[in-house]
């Protein structure tokens, strides 16, 4: 009998909502977390069928014992952690409370944002990093094959241009997600100017660089 | 007392008073939840995400000060700062019930 199960599942880290909820799910069905790797293959061990709840956490730094201690005095197990990501589970039998807030680990908008403010600071510079990297790769190769169409630089311009798409729509569905939290939470024309603010720099980055590559071609 | 404490602190959260209250004599984590669940009769339910933020915060702003670790568990306490942030809180606490019971009651006469 298959003791062990390894399945494939992109999540963005911003919908953990959704990873929490796959995750009881898949207890449910008798699979138990165990870990996930960074090719998002998750790995589960089987279990009894069991009403589980999971919760993550994010924090930028390394967290000491006291952090752990608190979170299992409470009753939750600390099941994983990659890079900051802390997964946490409790049974659901332990949560006694009738209004269920024994089943959360955030009970109110102000900590609540406050991890998803760390994980929009930790995931968006990274990725803002890797767009910008693929980009100016991909306009050095294109540049380099201009004259040569059978230049193999060619494709490895054309992959990292669209490397740089994928990424560059990341960070747009990160930084939507942000700021819709934040209207949620506070005040909503301070969140909306700073989407304007952030959707203007996203266009004039766009802007610079295709006026780059234009000039690039042209030349 | 700066102003940003005060205005941050001032008024400041059910949750947060609860918390200070309970550090009046040294506490770790847990004991501020088990103190603030039996001080208000099961009304206000902490949960460690958000505890372990608000301990964090008040630590770096001076309101409460780590003493020493225990098994794991990090002992704080209040400070005097923290103490008169407090006291501030109690003050304004204070004239919230007097300033409500008066109109309440002066309402009640005239019914």
């Amino acid at each position: 009998m298959m003791t062990k199960k390894k399945e494939f599942k992109l999540i963005e880290i911003f919908e953990f909502e959704k990873l929490e909820k796959w995750l009881v799910q898949m207890h449910r069905e008798g699979w138990k977390f165990t870990d996930v790797n960074l090719l998002d293959i998750y790995c589960f061990e089987k279990c009894e069928p069991q009403e589980v709840i999971y919760r993550m956490d994010y924090q930028v730094k390394r967290m000491g014992d006291d952090y752990f201690q608190l979170f299992s005095d409470c009753g939750w197990e600390h099941v994983f952690n990659m890079n900051g990501f802390h997964i946490f589970r409790k049974n659901d039998t332990e949560c006694n409370d009738g209004l269920r807030r024994d089943a959360e680990i955030f009970s109110d908008d102000e900590s609540r944002l406050g991890m998803i403010k760390r994980i929009f600071r930790g995931r968006f510079i990274g990725g803002c990093l890797l767009a910008a990297g693929t980009l100016a790769g991909g306009i050095v190769l294109i540049n380099q094959s201009i004259n040569n169409i059978q230049y193999a630089a060619n494709y490895w311009g054309l992959f990292l241009f669209s490397m740089c798409i994928v990424y560059a729509y990341m960070m747009l569905i990160i930084g939507k997600r942000y700021f819709n939290f934040e209207k949620q939470m506070g005040d909503a024309s301070k969140a909306l100017i700073k989407w304007r603010v952030f959707i203007g720099g996203c266009a004039t980055m766009a802007a610079v660089a295709e006026t780059l590559l234009i000039w690039g071609i042209v030349r | 007392m700066d102003a940003h404490i005060k205005k941050v602190y001032v008024p400041m959260t059910e949750t947060g008073f609860y918390i200070l209250l309970s550090l009046k004599k040294p506490n770790h984590g847990y004991a501020v939840v088990q103190s603030v669940k039996e001080m208000t009769d099961g009304d206000i339910v902490l949960t460690p995400g958000t505890l372990y933020g608000s301990l964090s915060k008040m630590e770096k702003d001076g309101l409460i000060k780590f003493l020493k670790e225990v098994d794991k568990r990090k002992l704080y306490k209040i400070t005097d700062l923290g103490l008169e942030v407090l006291e501030l809180e109690i003050k304004r606490i204070e004239r919230l019930y007097r300033n409500s019971k008066m109109v309440m009651d002066d309402k009640m006469e005239t019914m």
